[in-house]
């Protein structure tokens, strides 16, 4: 759980971190929607492929740029900590996703959405903490 | 010598030269005023057109420096020049009585081509 | 009847030229975040760049001379030589751009990395520059490019809340996530997005080309209102598609791939390869015209011989700055650059250089030493005033924007 300090100290930090899981959250999403135009065969096996691809990428991404910047506090730490291991998790979800798309193991995709929704929710949470 | 009274800055300078056959020679790159002994309405004898002429106006140095080894490598007094005689007509473009290949521009475009383009397949065929 | 089928295939072509990485990047990116809130931006740039291209292609057609040919004449070689190197600058993003765009275009068709494609797009291109006749170029690419009104269709296919897009067209309003400075700044890309220097340049000198005259100012007209309205409606169905399908999922653009949803959505794998079929086509006509409006601005400044009327052999220094402008861009591509990052940049600056562009071929247009009788009226001088004073703001607005918002955040 986040507690608000002092409003300096966490002020960019807190803001880079809500733009990340910011954008994070948007890959998932993009993951989410890929599966289900996979599901429902409206989308072809390249696409689908760079599709999430892409979106394995972005969300890596934009987890190593949050992780460049030192938390400057111990509050600031708690924070770190949290996001970072659902970017982690993410991480995980995303390239799994990535890889059964390549081998073609399409039917295997839907067994992320739950893990994928539930990650995304526990995002838009910490979100709403944030700001 | 009778002629047309025009504006060199307006009317010359920066403008498109051509051949007779309309080929595109290049642009005035500068003028050169010749002041009769007599006293009478300098006028103007030549044209200039190309790099060197166009650095002398641009970066006068540079262009100084560029004209000298033109005229070393070339043996020419004037490698530039566009000889006043051979303009035909003044409008939104120059139109002189020679060939593009009589032009000073010509001899870098003529470069190029040997040097680069004709290695290239394909480089003497209109497109297809 | 062969009349006929020319104005057609003219106002055809004219489409395929008229939508390019930018815009569909922009138009998209927007979509998802702002809805149809910037669809202003994309009218008021479409009527921009109607008046000017209007304007440029009857300069061609009156006084037989291009663009920036006239620049150097009209506003001297300082000012000419400023206007050159920063439209040299911006057509060079802008081929980059484009070249980036057909590999990853066709990534999305194969999933093979689009570095891998960067070569050959590059190659393709300047053999098409190289040996294709201008003609066969035009039809070839205008009419492929048309392939992206499945777009159009895509819209219809998902039963929008049309009411809801409508209003946020109308109202405009910035969503509460978004700042101003964003706001500002998508507006600014999308604008630019419609009102690219380059088209300019290749649509004047393409006339030169095909040697028009005042008897072809009507097939002029034809592709100008024609061809850029479509152009814009292509642009506003993408807007349409992200802001319907992504904006709800809270997903933002950044990367073609995600373009391709909002369609797979609505029209299966069928809209996707069309969209896919599209995409190939609008960015390799854009990045053709692009490479030439390189060779164009450096020829034309410097009066060399220029175009294809000619071998390559009797025009040798403007094929060589087309030449080496792809290898450059190819060169900077390979190097892991981000197209899509490179094509928002070549927006900006394209739109920091816009009035250079356009004030003087307001000023020839209005100049009756050149159009004779054709010279602008009263109307088109107005306009061409108006849109000069909008560019001019968007100009100097434009990279204070982009380094407030570090680049669109």
């Amino acid at each position: 759980m986040v507690h608000a300090g002092p409003a300096r100290t966490l002020g960019p930090y807190q803001s880079k971190a809500d733009r990340t899981a910011e954008t994070v959250d948007s890959y998932v999403q993009t993951a989410l929607l890929s599966i289900e135009l996979a599901d429902n065969t409206r989308v072809n096996l390249n696409t689908l492929s760079v599709q999430l691809d892409d979106a394995a990428t972005g969300a890596s991404g934009a987890h190593n740029s949050f992780d460049t910047v030192e938390p400057p506090s111990e509050i600031a730490d708690q924070l770190q900590e949290q996001l970072d291991r659902l970017l982690s998790q993410v991480d995980g979800q995303l390239s799994a996703l990535a890889t059964d798309a390549h081998r073609h193991h399409i039917s295997e995709l839907a067994q992320h959405r739950q893990p994928l929704q539930d990650l995304s929710q526990q995002i838009k949470q910490l979100e709403n903490q944030l700001s | 010598m009778s002629g047309r009274i025009i504006d060199a800055g307006y009317h010359l300078l920066d403008r498109q030269i051509i051949d007779f056959d309309s080929k595109l020679g290049g642009k005035v790159d500068d003028v050169e005023l010749t002041f009769p002994q007599d006293g009478s309405a300098p006028y103007i004898s030549d044209l200039y057109t190309g790099t060197g002429a166009y650095l002398s106006r641009i970066a006068p140095r540079l262009g100084r420096w560029l004209e000298s080894i033109a005229k070393r490598l070339l043996q020419e007094e004037k490698p530039n020049v566009v000889w006043f005689g051979t303009v035909q007509r003044v409008q939104s473009d120059i139109e002189v009585s020679v060939s593009v290949n009589d032009l000073p521009t010509h001899r870098v475009e003529q470069w190029t081509a040997q040097n680069i383009i004709s290695h290239i397949p394909g480089a003497s065929s209109a497109s297809e | 009847m062969k009349k006929v089928l020319s104005t057609t295939l003219g106002i055809l072509t004219a489409v395929g030229g008229f939508v390019d990485i930018g815009d569909l990047v922009a138009s998209s990116a927007t979509g998802a975040r702002f809805g149809m809130a910037l669809a202003w931006a994309v009218i008021l740039g479409l009527i921009g760049i109607v008046v000017f291209a209007d304007m440029a292609g009857r300069v061609a057609a009156l006084s037989h001379r291009a663009v920036f040919d006239l620049i150097r004449e009209r506003l001297g070689p300082r000012v000419g030589l400023a206007n050159l190197l920063a439209s040299t600058f911006v057509n060079f993003l802008t081929l980059m751009a484009e070249i980036g765009g057909i590999a990853l275009a066709i990534e999305l068709a194969t999933s093979v990395n689009y570095l891998l494609w960067i070569p050959l797009c590059a190659l393709a291109i300047w053999l098409i520059v190289w040996r294709v006749k201008f003609e066969t170029m035009e039809r070839v690419f205008g009419l492929a490019g048309l392939a992206l009104l499945i777009s159009v269709l895509a819209v219809f296919q998902l039963h929008p809340d049309w009411n809801h897009l409508t209003s946020q067209a109308i109202h405009a309003a910035k969503p509460h996530s978004e700042s101003w400075p964003s706001y500002w700044y998508w507006a600014i890309s999308l604008f630019a997005s419609a009102v690219t220097p380059y088209e300019v340049f290749f649509f004047s000198s393409g006339g030169i080309e095909e040697h028009w005259t005042k008897e072809d100012l009507s097939e002029e007209q034809a592709n100008v209102f024609v061809g850029f309205p479509i152009g814009a409606l292509l642009a506003l169905a993408l807007m349409a598609l992200t802001a319907i399908v992504l904006m709800p999922l809270q997903i933002q653009v950044d990367h073609l791939s995600q373009v391709t949803q909002p369609v797979s959505l609505a029209l299966g794998k069928l809209g996707i390869a069309a969209l896919i079929f599209g995409f190939v086509a609008c960015t390799a006509g854009a990045a053709l015209e692009a490479a030439f409006s390189s060779g164009y601005a450096v020829a034309q400044y410097f009066g060399w011989p220029w175009g294809k009327l000619q071998p390559p052999r009797q025009a040798p220094r403007f094929h060589l700055v087309v030449m080496v402008a792809t290898f450059l861009g190819m060169a900077l591509l390979l190097t892991g650059i981000d197209p899509i990052k490179v094509t928002e940049y070549s927006l900006i600056f394209s739109a920091a250089a816009l009035p250079l562009t356009y004030l003087p071929i307001l000023m020839i247009a209005s100049d009756p030493e050149y159009m004779h009788e054709q010279v602008n009226g009263r109307i088109r001088n107005f306009m061409g005033t108006v849109f000069l004073f909008i560019v001019s703001l968007a100009a100097v607005a434009a990279i204070p924007l982009m380094i407030l918002t570090k680049g669109g955040a």
